[in-house]
C-alpha cells in the first residue's frame, strides 16, 4: 500500500512517502511554512511545494497519514479523516492551540488535493489517554487548573507505542502473562521516557507541553518555578521573551556553549562537552528509576526515536545502576533498540489504524466512480 | 537504645555549652545543649515576634519537662534574644560559649559546610539575604544583633543547603544558559539539609556502618515543607528541592514540580507580576490547591489505612513521592535504607505503607504490623528479609546544629562523619517551624 505520511507543525511539515508499508520511504523530507500569519495560506503553500517538487513522479498514494501531537480530547484513538472529524478537531483547539490548526489545515488542504483517497489522523496523545490520573495532576487549584489546561501528558506516543509492542512480540514467546514492566527512552530532538506496565504509561516525564522533562538540544526540560520567578524578577524578560530562552536557547547545546544535536552530545568524546553528557546521563538515570518505582520494577529498557543508537552510550552505566537497584528482582533487564523513524512508525500506525477501521469507508468509496483509488 | 556516651576531647576551644537559635520569619526557637555529652538543658520558642498581632508575644519555655509560658514584647527577632537571655539569668542557666544559627539559603557564598561567623562571612550574608526573603533576613538581624551584644562569642553559621554541597554538577546544573546559570547563581542548592544530615548519621549508627560506606534515600516529610535526598557514601548526591523549595514534591502549600510553561501561562495570566504567582505558587498550591479545603495532607489521609480509601489528592501526593523514590534508589544503589523523618515521616503509618506498596521489587519490604504499632523512634520497620532497611527516626535540627557548631569550633570539619553519640528520641517534630524555606 502506497502511503504518504504528514508531519504539520506550526513552522513546517515533514513528509515521506512509502511504496509499502514495511519499506523505509523512498523520498522524506521537511518543508518550512513561508512566515504568513495566514497559517491555512502557508500550509497550502508548503504542501503544494511537496506534492509539485518532491512527490510529483510518484503514484497517487493509497492513504494519507497525517500526524497530530494533541487531538484534544476528541477523539478516542486514530481517526478518518472526513468533514466531521475535522470539524471537531477544529473545535478542540483552544485546548492545544500550538498543535492542533496545523493539522486540521493540512487534513482539509489534503481533502481537497487528494479526494477520494483516505486519510487518516494519527496522534501521539492517544497511547496517553490512559495515564492514571495522580500522574496527570498538577498541585494547582482547580481553576487554575482549568484555566491553563494544566495536565501532564506525552509527545512521542508512538514510539512508545513501538516499544510496548515489541516487548509484547518478543515475550509472546516466552510464555508468561504478566504485563511486561518497560522503561521505553524516546530519543529524540526533545527526548521522553515513559514507564509502561504491558501497554498503559503510568508515568510520563514530559508535561502540559514539552518543556518538561529531560533537557533537549535547546530546550531545558524540567526546571524549579522558583527560576522562572527569579529570572522574571531580576532580568527584565516577559513570559514571550523567557518561552524563547526556555524553548530555544537551552538544552544540551546551551550545556555545550554550540549547536549539536543529540547523537552528537552522546557519542561525542570532547571534555566541552562532558557537563552535557552527565547532566543527560543523571536525569535519564532517575527518569528511569522512577519509571521503575511507578511499574513495579523493569523487564525491559527500550531505546527508540531518531537517536536510538545514541542509546548505545548510555546503555552500560544505565542497566548497571538500574541492575544494582533491582537486585532482588528475579528478572534481568532485556534492552531493545528499536530502529526505526518517525516516519516509519508513523507509516506503520496510520496503515494498522486504517485496516483496523477501513473496510466499510472502503467499499463506500469503490462505490464512487468519481473518487477512485489508484 | 544505648545511654549517654561522653567523650573528652580536652581541646580548649571546644565550646561546652552551645546555644541553637533557628529563626523563622515570625518565631525563635532556641536550645542550649551540653557539649559533646548532648544533654539538653533547656529549649523553647518565641511566638509573635516581630509587628503586634492579634495575640501577644510569648515565649514558650521548657526546662526540667517543665512548660512554661512568659509574655514579652518582642518587636525583633534580637528583642527575642534578649528575652532569652534573660530568661536564661533569671534560671541561673549556664552562659553558652557559643551559638550556632540555623540559615535556610546559603547561596553562592557558603557553598561549603558550615561557616564560622568572621567578618568575611558578617560581609558575604548581605548578599544571600534575598535567596530566601522570608527566612534569612531576619536570621542575618540575628546573627548580627548576638555579634553586637556579645562580640567575644563564637557564632556558627549553619545553613539547609550545606549539606547538599556535594551534590555534583551533573544533578545540579540546570540546561540554561551559561550567561544566565554563571551570572545569577542558577543552579540546585537543595534544602532541609541539616535534618537530611542528623537522619542519614544516625541511619548510619543504628546499621553500624561507617556513614561513609553508607547510601540511602532519606525522606524529610514535614506537614508543611518536604523534601527527599539520595545519599551515596554518606553525602548528598540530590535533593528535590532546587534552586528554591519550591521543586519537588507536593507540599502543604507549595506546588512542586511545574511545566515551566505553566509557570510561563501564569507569570501571562497575572500581567508579569512575579510576586503574585510566587504566592499562587508556595500559599495556594500544593494539597490545599489540589483538595480545596485543607492544606494537612493528614486531613485528606484520615481514615485511609483503616479501611478508607484513598481519593486523588492522597494519590497523587504519594505517586509523587514513589517516583522521587524510585528515582533515587536507582541514583544511591545499592541503598541500605529508606529513612522517614519530620511529622508526616515519622507518625503517618499510612505514608510509609503507601510509598513503599509495589516496591518489592526494589528490595523494599515493610513489615506491617510493626509500621502500625510504632512507640518509640528510632525503629526499623522492615520484615527481616527486605534488603533496604525502612528507618523511622526523629529528626533533630537543633542538635545537629549544636553538634556542626561544637565541631567547627573544635576545629574539625563539619562534614566530618559524627561519633556514634547516642540521643534517640524527642517530642514529635514541631514540623513546619523547623523545616520550612522561603
Amino acid at each position: 500500500m502506497r502511503t504518504l505520511t504528514l508531519r504539520p507543525g506550526p513552522r513546517a511539515i515533514g513528509f515521506a512517502a512509502f511504496a509499502t508499508e514495511e519499506s523505509r520511504p523512498s523520498v522524506r523530507g521537511k518543508v518550512h511554512l513561508p512566515p504568513s500569519e495566514d497559517l491555512r495560506a502557508g500550509i497550502d503553500e508548503a504542501l503544494a511545494q511537496i506534492l509539485g517538487e518532491y512527490l510529483c513522479e510518484l503514484p497517487r498514494p493509497d492513504l494519507v497519514v497525517i500526524h497530530g501531537v494533541h487531538d484534544g480530547h476528541t477523539f478516542a484513538g486514530p481517526a478518518m479523516v472526513t468533514s466531521d472529524s475535522i470539524s471537531a478537531l477544529r473545535q478542540a483547539a483552544s485546548a492545544a492551540p500550538l498543535h492542533v490548526p496545523p493539522t486540521v489545515q493540512t487534513a482539509a488542504a489534503i481533502q481537497r488535493h487528494f479526494p477520494g483517497v483516505p486519510a487518516v489522523f494519527v496522534f501521539e496523545s492517544t497511547f496517553f489517554a490512559t495515564l492514571p490520573v495522580r500522574e496527570r495532576l498538577y498541585a494547582l487549584d482547580r481553576g487554575t487548573r482549568a484555566e491553563l489546561h494544566a495536565a501532564r501528558s506525552g509527545f512521542r506516543g508512538l514510539f512508545h507505542a513501538e516499544a510496548a509492542e515489541a516487548v509484547a512480540r518478543y515475550r509472546a514467546g516466552l510464555g508468561g502473562g504478566a504485563p511486561a514492566r518497560i522503561a521505553s527512552v524516546c530519543l529524540e530532538s526533545k527526548p521522553e521516557v515513559a514507564g509502561i506496565l504491558g501497554r498503559r504509561p503510568m508515568l510520563v516525564t514530559s508535561g502540559t507541553t514539552p518543556l518538561e522533562g529531560l533537557p533537549g538540544e535547546h530546550n531545558s526540560g524540567e526546571m524549579d518555578p522558583g527560576i522562572v520567578l527569579a529570572l522574571a524578577q531580576t532580568q527584565a524578560l516577559g513570559p514571550d521573551e523567557l518561552n524563547e530562552v526556555f524553548t530555544h536557547h537551552s538544552g544540551l547545546s546551551a550545556l555545550s556553549g554550540r549547536d549539536m544535536d543529540l547523537e552528537e552530545v552522546l557519542t561525542c568524546t570532547e571534555p566541552s562537552t562532558q557537563l552535557a553528557r552527565d547532566v543527560f546521563a543523571h536525569r535519564l538515570l532517575i527518569a528511569c528509576g522512577a519509571a521503575a518505582a511507578a511499574v513495579g520494577g523493569l523487564d525491559a529498557l527500550v531505546f527508540s526515536g531518531g537517536h536510538a543508537s545514541a542509546g548505545a552510550a548510555l546503555q552500560g552505566r544505565l542497566v548497571e545502576k538500574l541492575s544494582l537497584a533491582l537486585a532482588g528482582d528475579p528478572h534481568s533487564i532485556d534492552v531493545v533498540t528499536i530502529d526505526l523513524g518517525i516516519d516509519e512508525v508513523l507509516c506503520r500506525a496510520g496503515a494498522q489504524a486504517w485496516r483496523a477501521m477501513g473496510e466499510p469507508v472502503r467499499s463506500r468509496q469503490a462505490a464512487r466512480p468519481s473518487s477512485p483509488v489508484p | 537504645m544505648a545511654g549517654l556516651l561522653t567523650r573528652s576531647d580536652g581541646l580548649a576551644t571546644a565550646p561546652r555549652h552551645v546555644l541553637v537559635f533557628n529563626c523563622g520569619s515570625s518565631s525563635l526557637k532556641y536550645s542550649l545543649l551540653e557539649m559533646p555529652s548532648e544533654r539538653e538543658i533547656t529549649r523553647g520558642e518565641a511566638q509573635r515576634v516581630g509587628p503586634v498581632t492579634a495575640e501577644p508575644a510569648r515565649i514558650l519555655h521548657r526546662r526540667d519537662g517543665v512548660l512554661e509560658t512568659v509574655f514579652r514584647e518582642m518587636p525583633s527577632h534580637v528583642a527575642a534574644y534578649d528575652a532569652v537571655r534573660e530568661l536564661f539569668a533569671r534560671d541561673g542557666l549556664p552562659r553558652p560559649d557559643a551559638i550556632g544559627h540555623r540559615l535556610v539559603h546559603g547561596g553562592r557564598e557558603f557553598s561549603g559546610a558550615a561557616s564560622r561567623l568572621t567578618p568575611e562571612a558578617d560581609r558575604a550574608l548581605d548578599a544571600v539575604a534575598e535567596l530566601a526573603p522570608i527566612h534569612n533576613p531576619p536570621a542575618i538581624q540575628l546573627v548580627r544583633g548576638c555579634r553586637d551584644r556579645a562580640p567575644d562569642l563564637p557564632q556558627v553559621l549553619v545553613f539547609d543547603t550545606s549539606f547538599h554541597s556535594t551534590i555534583g554538577d551533573a544533578a545540579r546544573t540546570y540546561a540554561l544558559p551559561q550567561a544566565i546559570r554563571e551570572g545569577l547563581g542558577i543552579r540546585k542548592y537543595g534544602f532541609h539539609g541539616i535534618s537530611h544530615q542528623y537522619v542519614v548519621s544516625e541511619a548510619a549508627r543504628l546499621l553500624g556502618v561507617p556513614l561513609t560506606e553508607l547510601n540511602a534515600v532519606s525522606c524529610h516529610l514535614g506537614s508543611g515543607g518536604a523534601s527527599l535526598c539520595a545519599v551515596v557514601k554518606g553525602k548528598s548526591a540530590d535533593n528535590t528541592m532546587g534552586y528554591s523549595p519550591l521543586q519537588g514534591l507536593i507540599m502543604s502549600t507549595r506546588c512542586g514540580d511545574l511545566d515551566p510553561a505553566l509557570t510561563l501561562q501564569l507569570l501571562a495570566r497575572a500581567g508579569g507580576d512575579a510576586r503574585a504567582v510566587e504566592q499562587l505558587l508556595n500559599h495556594k498550591s500544593g494539597v490545599l490547591g489540589l483538595s480545596d479545603r485543607t492544606a494537612d495532607i493528614r486531613d485528606v489521609l484520615a481514615g485511609y489505612g483503616a479501611g478508607g480509601t484513598l481519593d486523588e489528592v492522597g494519590q497523587t501526593y504519594l505517586w509523587r513521592q514513589r517516583k522521587y523514590v524510585g528515582a533515587y534508589l536507582a541514583l544511591a544503589a545499592p541503598a541500605r535504607a529508606i529513612v522517614f523523618t519530620d511529622t508526616i515521616g515519622e507518625t503517618v503509618p499510612a505514608v510509609r505503607a503507601a510509598l513503599c506498596a509495589g516496591l518489592e521489587a526494589f528490595g523494599v519490604e515493610l513489615d506491617d504490623a510493626a509500621n502500625r504499632s510504632v512507640q518509640e523512634l528510632p525503629v526499623d520497620v522492615a520484615r527481616r528479609e527486605s534488603r533496604v532497611r525502612l528507618l523511622v527516626i526523629a529528626t533533630n535540627e537543633e542538635l545537629a546544629i549544636a553538634r556542626i557548631t561544637h565541631a567547627v569550633l573544635n576545629g574539625e570539619s563539619a562534614t566530618d562523619e559524627r561519633p556514634a553519640i547516642a540521643r534517640t528520641t524527642r517530642a514529635v517534630s514541631d514540623g513546619d517551624l523547623a523545616t520550612e524555606g522561603a
